[in-house]
């Protein structure tokens, strides 16, 4: 499950993505390409295994299935802020890739 | 083996262990350099030099006699990586952990010592250098953990339960370890949505086989309980929310209620944020009460309510309850929490740093809401009972005697017994840093009928013994003691499972 968020105000907030794609997770990796204006973005990554539509989390909030961030950017104890997996989308594209943890 | 010899094959094996890498990075600060520089002065340091990854005597050396019916392994578990590359923790609970089993067959001793091969130390292997911040060491190098699980060390308890074996640390889960090999089996997963959830190393196990265990979470400000089966599997879990939950290392059960005391030890959520080590996220408060919760073992609520004097807490012996519904416990009391936030952490740049005198604290919790405090003097830790007593009046309460916990060595082991206030103690030596002794009881035997087993590191030998006494006769010597030709890193806790 991939969701694409443009602010900090929306960021992992249910149903506030710009962008959104389910793929399913064959192999060691993914590809999806997203056609979206130049701008401020950041990616969210995880990995449905039991495929119940959302990130299971223990009962202290921590994710129990793989998941990650665009610029491999992490959290303390927690996810990171949007500006530490924000990148800037020139007109011609960009290319990124991360890798999910589990 | 001479002394020398025994303290540099440990350095040389410990520094081996650590570079992996293929390059040897510049030391991050100075923590390593004057660890080295005191251990050359201060012998009694050696209990805290890393070791290497893999330990193993075919046969101890015994003298005295050993008691025949006493057979079976004794595991235990403490932090023995300490220096990860050049980097060498700040605070002797960060080291990663290492299951010690002694492996007693006809009189005869075995040792065997294995690394926790947990997702962090794995990790770390690969990498060739430390990767996150930890308890006590937030160098601007590493990485902040994205969760506890990130950086579990397994590296304060080892028990078992129905056949299981586990290494425990308290923030997260516990780690299956193989009785034989002392391979890592992986984390226990008691159900799906409990993964990674703080799990206590101190466990209380009942009479029946039934298993209490908890966990803090001071970021959700959660107190987790969990009740286990005789079989080993998962009766439930709940989360009660519990305001400022701070640290609770161990707890209580009596027949009826399980038993938290939470000293007045607040988390600041902000230092956390600002990338501090978690042990610098406490706050001690003690202008606040140290507060003492009651949970219903059935319903899992909080029926009851305390408050004490400010005071921190490691280790509870045992609690009961009287037919009045008053509940009667003891602990080792420490007047501050200097035990974690200075004397463990200095330890590990060589530096003696002793932490306020400790004391057994008999506790009295009327069910009117007020309470009795009576301290017996003595500085303590590791206090054990009677398995077949938990929950249950016990009379007996064994602890190692020091002076202080990571200080310069001073040892032995003294036995309380509760109704007439009397002490049975036997001292080790002066050159001796005494770690826990476990009763184990003779089979059938009365409440302190049995033996009291336990390791001591010899300072001036630089080895480990292990010690057994006549549990009942402490002060008339260990009845037989066995010698390891090398020093184990000063560890926490353990159990003896019978043969």
């Amino acid at each position: 499950m991939i969701a694409v968020f443009n602010a900090a105000a929306t960021f992992l907030k249910d149903d506030q993505q710009i962008a959104a794609a389910v793929l399913p997770a064959n192999g060691s990796a993914v590809r999806v390409v997203f056609d979206l204006p130049p701008g401020r973005y950041a990616v969210s990554v995880f990995h449905d295994a039991n495929r119940n539509g959302k990130l299971d989390s223990n009962l202290v909030g921590m994710p129990t299935e793989g998941y990650g961030f665009s610029r491999d950017a992490r959290g303390t104890m927690g996810p990171p802020a949007f500006d530490a997996a924000a990148f800037d989308l020139p007109a011609g594209g960009t290319r990124q890739s991360l890798k999910l943890g589990y | 083996m001479t002394l020398s010899l025994t303290r540099r094959q440990a350095l040389l094996a410990g520094s081996a262990t650590l570079l992996a890498g293929p390059a040897r990075a510049a030391a991050p600060d100075d923590w390593g350099a004057a660890f080295r520089a005191a251990l050359k002065d201060a012998p009694w340091l050696v209990g805290y030099v890393s070791a290497p990854p893999r330990l193993d005597c075919a046969e101890l050396t015994i003298e005295g006699r050993w008691p025949a019916e006493l057979a079976g392994t004794f595991y235990r578990n403490g932090p023995a990586r300490h220096d990860v590359g050049e980097l060498r923790y700040h605070h002797w609970f960060d080291g990663d952990g290492m299951i010690q089993a002694f492996r007693i067959v006809d009189g005869r001793i075995a040792h065997r010592g294995r690394m926790v091969q947990t997702d962090k130390y794995r990790r770390e292997i690969a990498a060739g250098r430390a990767l996150e911040r930890t308890f006590g060491t937030a160098l601007p190098e590493l990485a902040p953990p994205t969760s506890a699980a990130a950086v579990n060390v397994a590296n304060i308890n080892i028990i078992s339960h129905a056949g299981k074996l586990m290494a425990l640390w308290e923030a997260a889960d516990a780690y299956g370890i193989d009785p034989q090999t002392l391979d890592t089996l992986g984390p226990v997963v008691w159900r799906d949505d409990l993964k990674g959830m703080p799990f206590s190393a101190h466990p209380r196990l009942e009479p029946d086989g039934t298993l209490w265990s908890f966990g803090y979470a001071p970021l959700a400000d959660l107190l987790v309980l969990y009740h286990i089966g005789a079989d080993g599997t998962l009766k439930a879990a709940k989360a009660l929310p519990v305001p400022d939950v701070g640290m609770v290392h161990d707890f209580m059960v009596t027949e009826r209620h399980l038993v938290f005391l939470l000293p007045p030890i607040t988390y600041d959520r902000d230092k956390v944020k600002a990338g501090l080590a978690f042990v610098d996220c406490y706050v001690w408060r003690p202008d606040r009460p140290a507060r003492v919760l009651v949970v219903d073992k059935n319903t899992l609520a909080i029926t009851r309510r305390h408050e004490l004097p400010a005071c921190f807490v490691f280790h509870y012996g045992n609690a009961f309850e009287e037919a009045d519904g008053t509940i009667r416990f003891d602990c080792v009391r420490h007047p501050d929490p200097r035990v974690m936030t200075e004397a463990t952490r200095y330890v590990m740049r060589g530096e003696s740093r002793p932490s306020a005198a400790t004391a057994t604290m008999l506790v009295r919790l009327d069910p009117s809401g007020t309470t009795q405090t009576q301290m017996l003097t003595g500085g303590v830790e590791f206090p054990r009972v009677d398995p077949r007593r938990v929950g249950r009046r016990h009379a007996r309460v064994w602890s190692a005697l020091l002076d202080s916990l990571a200080g310069a060595p001073s040892g032995g082991v003294i036995r309380w017994d509760l109704e007439g206030g009397t002490s049975d103690i036997h001292r080790f030596g002066p050159q001796t840093q005494v770690e826990e002794h476990v009763y184990v009881p003779r089979p059938g035997g009365a409440e302190g009928e049995g033996w009291l087993l336990g390791t001591h590191l010899d300072t001036k030998a630089g080895v480990t013994r292990l010690a057994v006494f006549d549990a009942l006769k402490l002060a008339a010597g260990p009845l037989a003691v066995a010698s390891l030709p090398y020093a184990l890193p000063l560890g926490l806790h353990g159990s003896f499972v019978p043969a």
